[in-house]
This record gives structure tokens, C-alpha cells and sequence, in this order.
């Protein structure tokens, strides 16, 4: 029993410790190659204390909706990391199909700070929530088809035995383009989910085209700092899982298997630095085209593993 | 290098969605080549074995496909001074899509082709989804020379399927439709041309009105 505590409060421990590193290292990364110096690599993790340090203040056209939008937001986005295997061997909450329970609670972190974002009342809040909804209705099938493939590829509904056995086995079989189609689908859609810059710029703050930011403008002092907390968190599930299609590692000891993981989520950091430096955001017009892409890529990936092997 | 006909496959369906999803004609005239190159390149391993006809056809199809007729359509986009995007009727989205859809019931409906042993399984249904999405490509365009582009990559999927087909066609038919397609995009060349000195456009959909 005591293990099993230590398992679960380990990994949530990790989530929590690491994430904001993510964010450090994406701003050096592009502050390096805009030629700056940049803020230091822990900055998110001072910015969050001070956020958690601040009152909030509540507007009064807000109700309770508005106050539990950040907590559940964050609550779900830990709950969600949960599954996502980040040491060798199998996560804290594993079992067949958790893989749909995984995008239920992305959906339910979603759907709180839709529903907060509304609750304030503001045309403004209200737009940001609207363009949340409709683009996550095609972000979210291509999460689906992603797995759908992965899963079949490797014949196991559980993200701790396909992300880590199964792909080890799948990828030098005939699934091997399918996981191609998926890296890349996933890629795509790791920045839509997060925000970042071919859909969304958070370091943006023109009205024309913000999605994520305009939602959490109303939030102040810790719920602000929950919100990017939940993002921080968001962002390291993503990558976590990124690095595990694209390089399964099956647990080679705790330590090694965690410099492993970690290396690979500093190469997504940077990754996403490196795109964020050299890319213009799309015309909002745009996004869905975008997102429908990264759907028929998933979609081709599941297709192939539909098909009959040669 | 048995997974090169594969993989060559793969990138032609990859193909035939940015076919769907761009606006831009030079884009489109670019992965026509690129299509064609890919297509030269499934003969390949019979030509390394060994076979003449198979050598003869890479040889050909990387030249007339991959390379002059590209080349002709991209002298005639520039002699016309046009917008160089598509203008489609329906948005990139809209025919992703049903492009999608056509792809999965390509895959199926492939399965029941009569394929030669040594080919890949999937040929039949790539070549079907190449030759479908075309059409829903040439449809949904306004511009001559982008209803000329989506005739070439229907001419593409049949290639494809041609070459899947138990025994392969005879080899001088193969050439022979080579030659086709070359004549044909001297002709379509020149036809687009024409029309943009007639119309001082190339714009299909407003030539309804000329019907009586």
C-alpha cells in the first residue's frame, strides 16, 4: 500500500517539479536565437511563486463556475499526467482503455476553462472561449486517430503497455510508416493543444487573434498561477508522450530511463523554440486547415494499420 | 529496397492531400513533378533486377513526368499574368475531407482488384484514391490550368494502377501513353494560352455564360 502511495505522489511530484522547466527553456531557446541573452532558465518557476504569493480579485459578475475553472482546470490536467508513463515501467493509473480517459480529462480541463472564460460575462472572454471550442472539436479527433493507430499498431488499449512495449515492437514491423504519419500528426497537434505559435502565440495579447490567453485574462493572482501551472503540466504530458512514440525505451533502471526522458523533453522544448523563432502564426482562417491536416495524417496512419502487411 | 514501392505510395496519398489542401499554382505544378518522380521510381527494383522494359520505363516516366511535363506547365503559368493561386469553389477543409473519405474507401474497394503477387497490397487502393481525388480536385477548381494539372495526376493514378495490374500492360502501350501525355501538355499548353488571349482570363466557371 505504502508503495503504491509513493508510486502515485512520485510521479505527481515529478509533473509538478519539472514543467515549468519547459517553459524556461522554449523562451531561452528563442531569446537565444533572436541573438538575446533571455530570462533565466527557472523564470517560470518564480513567476508562478509570485502569482501564488498574490491575492486574486474576483469580478462581480462572476460566480463560483468562475473560482473552480483554474482548480479543476489543474486537477484534471495532474490527473491526466497520471496515465502518461514518465519512469520506466507502468504509471500510477493504468489499465485497458485509459487512453479514453486520458482525452476526458484534457476534455474536462478544456471545458472548465471554456465555461470560467464565459462566466465573466466579457464579449471579449467570450470570443476566446468560442474559438477554444471550435478548434479543439478538430484538435481532438487527430488526438484519437493517434492513438487509435498506436494502439492497434501495438494491440494494447493501455497507454503505459503501447507507448513503451508495444512500440518498441511496432516500429521495425510493417507499422513503421503508420508511426511516421503519427509522429508528425502529433507534432502538429502538440502545438494546437499548447497553444503555441502556428495556432496560438502566447506571448500575444491583440485581440484579433488570441485563443488561449483571451480566455484566462479575467483569472488573477494563484488562479492565474494554476492556469499556467495546468498549461506547464499540459505541455510536459504532450511531450512526455511525444518522446515516447518516437523513441520507446523500455525501463532501463529509474535513473538512467529519467536523464533519457529528460534529454528528450529539452530536444521537444527546444523543438517548439526553434519553431516558435522561425514561424509566423496562421490567419486564424487558417487554423482549421491546419487541424485538419494533422486529423487526415492520423487518419491515413490508422488506415494503414487497417490494411492488409505485404 | 523492397520498401521502396512502398514508401514511394505512401507519399504519392501525401501528395494527392497537399494537392487538395494548396492554393498555390507553382506549388501545385511542383508536386505534380514530385508525383512524377516517385512514380518513376516504383519500377525501380524490377529495373535493378534486371528487366529492360522495367529500366526503359523509369527512364521515361522521370523524364516525361517528373521533368518536361512540369516544365511545360510551368511556362505556360508564367506567360499568363494571373493571380498565381487556385481560387478552388470549396475551401482547402472542405475537400480534405471528403478527400479522406475517398482514401478509405479506396483502401477497401482496392482490396478486390486482381493484383499481381509481387506487388504491394496497397497498390490498387492508392492508385483508385489517386484517380477519385483527382476528380473531386478537378470538379472543385475554376482555373484552366488547374483542371489541367488535376487531369494529369488522374492520368497518375491510372499509371499507378496500370503498373499493379496482373502482368503489368504491354510495354508499347506504356511508352505510347507516355508520348500521349507529352503532346498533350504541348496542346493543353498552348490551349491555356489562347484562352487567356481571347478572355484575358483562364477562369472556367465564368465561361457558363457563353452557352446559348
Amino acid at each position: 500500500m505504502s508503495g503504491a502511495i509513493i508510486h502515485w505522489a512520485g510521479h505527481l511530484a515529478l509533473v509538478l517539479v519539472a514543467s515549468p522547466l519547459l517553459f524556461g527553456i522554449i523562451s531561452r531557446t528563442k531569446a537565444r536565437v533572436a541573438g538575446r541573452t533571455g530570462p533565466p532558465l527557472f523564470q517560470p518557476y518564480f513567476d508562478l511563486i509570485k502569482l501564488f504569493r498574490k491575492g486574486a480579485v474576483y469580478s462581480r459578475t462572476t460566480t463560483g463556475v468562475f473560482r473552480a475553472g483554474p482548480v479543476v482546470a489543474f486537477a484534471a490536467i495532474l490527473s491526466s499526467a497520471l496515465i502518461v508513463p514518465f519512469h520506466g515501467g507502468r504509471a500510477p493509473l493504468s489499465f485497458q482503455g485509459d487512453l479514453v480517459l486520458f482525452a476526458y480529462f484534457l476534455g474536462l480541463a478544456r471545458f472548465f476553462m471554456i465555461v470560467a472564460a464565459l462566466d465573466t460575462g466579457s464579449a471579449f472572454e467570450g470570443m476566446g472561449a468560442s474559438r477554444e471550442a471550435s478548434f479543439s472539436c478538430l484538435a481532438e479527433p487527430a488526438v484519437f486517430l493517434s492513438f487509435i493507430a498506436l494502439a492497434r499498431a501495438s494491440g494494447s488499449f493501455s497507454m503505459s503497455e503501447f507507448l513503451s512495449v508495444g512500440l518498441i515492437q511496432a516500429w521495425p514491423s510493417a507499422a513503421g510508416p503508420a508511426l511516421v504519419l503519427v509522429v508528425a500528426s502529433f507534432v502538429l497537434v502538440l502545438l494546437a493543444e499548447n497553444a503555441r505559435i502556428p495556432v496560438d502565440d502566447p506571448a500575444t495579447h491583440l485581440e484579433l487573434t488570441m485563443i488561449h490567453e483571451v480566455m484566462v485574462l479575467d483569472h488573477s493572482g494563484p488562479d492565474f498561477g494554476f492556469l499556467q501551472y495546468a498549461a506547464a503540466a499540459k505541455l510536459l504530458v504532450f511531450g512526455a508522450i511525444l518522446v515516447h512514440i518516437v523513441h520507446p525505451v523500455r525501463s532501463a533502471g529509474f535513473l538512467p530511463f529519467l536523464a533519457a526522458m529528460g534529454l528528450g523533453l529539452a530536444l521537444v522544448a527546444i523543438l517548439i523554440g526553434l519553431i516558435e523563432s522561425s514561424m509566423a502564426r496562421l490567419r486564424l482562417a487558417r487554423v482549421p486547415q491546419y487541424l485538419v491536416a494533422a486529423n487526415v495524417l492520423s487518419g491515413f496512419a490508422v488506415l494503414l494499420t487497417l490494411a492488409p502487411h505485404s | 529496397m523492397s520498401d521502396l514501392p512502398h514508401t514511394c505510395l505512401l507519399l504519392i496519398v501525401l501528395c494527392n492531400f497537399y494537392v487538395l489542401s494548396t492554393g498555390r499554382l507553382a506549388n501545385l505544378i511542383r508536386i505534380l513533378s514530385v508525383e512524377g518522380v516517385l512514380l518513376s521510381l516504383i519500377p525501380l527494383p524490377a529495373a535493378l533486377a534486371g528487366s529492360a522494359h522495367a529500366a526503359i520505363l523509369v527512364a521515361g516516366t522521370l523524364a516525361v513526368k517528373g521533368v518536361i511535363m512540369p516544365a511545360l506547365l510551368m511556362r505556360a503559368l508564367r506567360s499568363i499574368d494571373e493571380p498565381l493561386d487556385s481560387r478552388p469553389i470549396v475551401g482547402a477543409v472542405y475537400s480534405l475531407i471528403p478527400g479522406f473519405f475517398i482514401l478509405a474507401a479506396a483502401f477497401v474497394a482496392g482490396l478486390h482488384i486482381p493484383l499481381g503477387d509481387a506487388f504491394d497490397p496497397l497498390i490498387g487502393g492508392v492508385g483508385l484514391a489517386t484517380l477519385v481525388t483527382s476528380m473531386l480536385y478537378m470538379v472543385n477548381s475554376r482555373k484552366a490550368i488547374s483542371q489541367v494539372i488535376g487531369f494529369f495526376i488522374m492520368e497518375n493514378g491510372i499509371l499507378i494502377l496500370a503498373v499493379g495490374i496482373r502482368h503489368g500492360l504491354p510495354f508499347v502501350i506504356e511508352i505510347a501513353i507516355l508520348f500521349d501525355l507529352l503532346l498533350a501538355a504541348m496542346i493543353f499548353g498552348g490551349f491555356i494560352r489562347r484562352m487567356h488571349e481571347v478572355f484575358t482570363h483562364t477562369d472556367t466557371s465564368r465561361m457558363r455564360k457563353l452557352k446559348g
